[in-house]
């Protein structure tokens, strides 16, 4: 009995949220901007690239400093030295990606229609070394995350431009990304868009919760709880943790899935990657 | 307040109930069948279940980060000859799995609500 009432209560549920069929993207980003709009009315859209920064003037104040002895400088230059080493085989990182792997981050995550798959910059780092014999590398941090950032210091003040085709695998990958952003996970219960969009620019704990839009911006990061930089999945895992849910693997088809909804949110956007942050 | 936030408000409020409900009523099941357990189900039964559970909540992507070395306890637990105890940790182990599965389903008929709402 109670399970039919539970049945039907559902099934009302389900008919009053009117989900629209087809997924927009534009709308969705269109809709999460016009709530941070109505919140943070003194902030442009640029400030969101600076996360929880640009909402907190003490913590603003205490960064800038930070920045202006970046701690995240001899990553890009170990980055660069391991971007421009040549594998086994004479070919070098270069020779996977347009423009010879300078000045691109904006365009990734892209959707790869061929293989039906979203594709990171990390992932794509990967890619490259396995085609030419060598492994493939930890994705959290280390040098995975120097070569990276390098391509992301490369790349900064380029306006992310991430275009999801007109192809349902990319739209799917889309959809599942955005899904995963909403649902509430873990023991505690908790969505990313409970803290990062219905909490955003609240307190938790020590720190104020950066809002969702301008999240991708700056990664690789320099993290002092890391005490070293950092891939943006590592930080999807350690939210994923913190909430007490059972994190995904880095570069699993879910994080890159939400990598590509969470960063088209941020079209637009300057990149100001590597940055730091506490 | 306008009709769309009261609407969804009220949705909230609803959809808060019947999960509460829900739970409440598959986890009062879920009391009985452990008392049952205790006495009647042998460990290995319980193990199994416990074990299905947790495999479940990690295919569904919804595996609480506390349950699995949860599992590796219960597991010396019992190595260690004290059965009672380890009962009662494949229970919770089985317990936590069960909640992190209704979670998966309360998400994918729910996982909107959190969208926000632009009027
Ligand atoms: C319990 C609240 C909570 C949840 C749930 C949560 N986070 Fe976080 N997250 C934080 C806090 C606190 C920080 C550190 C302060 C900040 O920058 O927001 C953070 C930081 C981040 C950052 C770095 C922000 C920056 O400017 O460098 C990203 C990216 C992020 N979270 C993404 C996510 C994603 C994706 C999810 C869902 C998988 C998620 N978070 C779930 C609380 C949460």
């Amino acid at each position: 009995m109670k399970g039919l009432t539970c049945l039907s209560a559902m099934l009302v549920g389900s008919l009053l949220i009117s989900a629209p069929a087809i997924a927009d993207p534009q709308s969705d980003s269109d809709d999460v901007r016009a709530f941070f709009q109505k919140r943070f009315s003194n902030i442009t859209l640029e400030d969101y690239a600076d996360g929880a920064y640009a909402l907190n003037e003490n913590a603003r104040m205490q960064w800038e400093e930070i920045e202006e002895f970046p701690p995240y400088e001899d990553a890009v230059d170990e980055g660069m030295v391991l971007f421009e080493t040549p594998f086994a085989n004479g070919k070098s990182y270069a020779s996977c990606f347009p423009n010879g792997g300078i000045g691109i981050k904006q365009d990734y995550p892209k959707y790869d229609i061929e293989t039906q798959q979203v594709i990171t910059v990390e992932f794509a780092i990967n890619q490259c070394r396995t085609s030419n014999g060598e492994t493939a590398l930890p994705y959290g941090q280390g040098e995975l995350a120097y070569v990276s950032a390098y391509m992301a210091s490369t790349s900064r003040e380029n306006l992310i431009n991430v275009v999801i085709p007109d192809d349902d695998g990319a739209l799917a990958a889309y959809e599942a990304g955005k899904k995963m952003f909403y649902e509430r996970k873990g023991q505690l219960n908790l969505a990313c868009a409970t803290c990062h969009i219905s909490i955003a620019g609240g307190q938790l704990r020590a720190e104020i919760t950066s809002p969702a839009l301008g999240h991708t911006t700056h990664f690789p990061a320099f993290r002092f709880g890391w005490d070293d930089i950092g891939t943006l999945q590592k930080r999807y895992a350690g939210c994923n943790k913190q909430v007490r849910a059972k994190p995904f693997a880095l570069q699993s088809e879910e994080y890159r899935n939400l990598e590509y909804f969470h960063t088209f949110m941020a079209n637009g956007l300057p990149l100001n990657g590597p940055g730091s942050r506490k | 307040m306008t009709r769309n936030k009261l609407q969804l408000l009220l949705l909230l409020v609803a959809s808060l109930a019947m999960l509460t409900a829900c739970i409440d009523s598959s986890l009062a099941n879920e009391s009985t069948t452990s008392k049952e357990n205790e006495q009647a189900l042998d460990i290995d039964t319980l193990i199994e279940q416990a074990e299905q559970a947790l495999a479940e909540a990690g295919r569904l992507g919804f595996e609480w980060s506390v349950t699995s070395p949860l599992l590796e306890v219960a597991h010396a637990t019992y190595k260690a000859g004290n059965h009672e105890q380890a009962t009662a940790l494949f229970n919770e182990v089985r317990l936590q799995s069960l909640l992190a599965i209704e979670q998966a389903r309360y998400a994918d008929e729910n996982w909107q609500m959190l969208v926000p709402v632009i009027d």
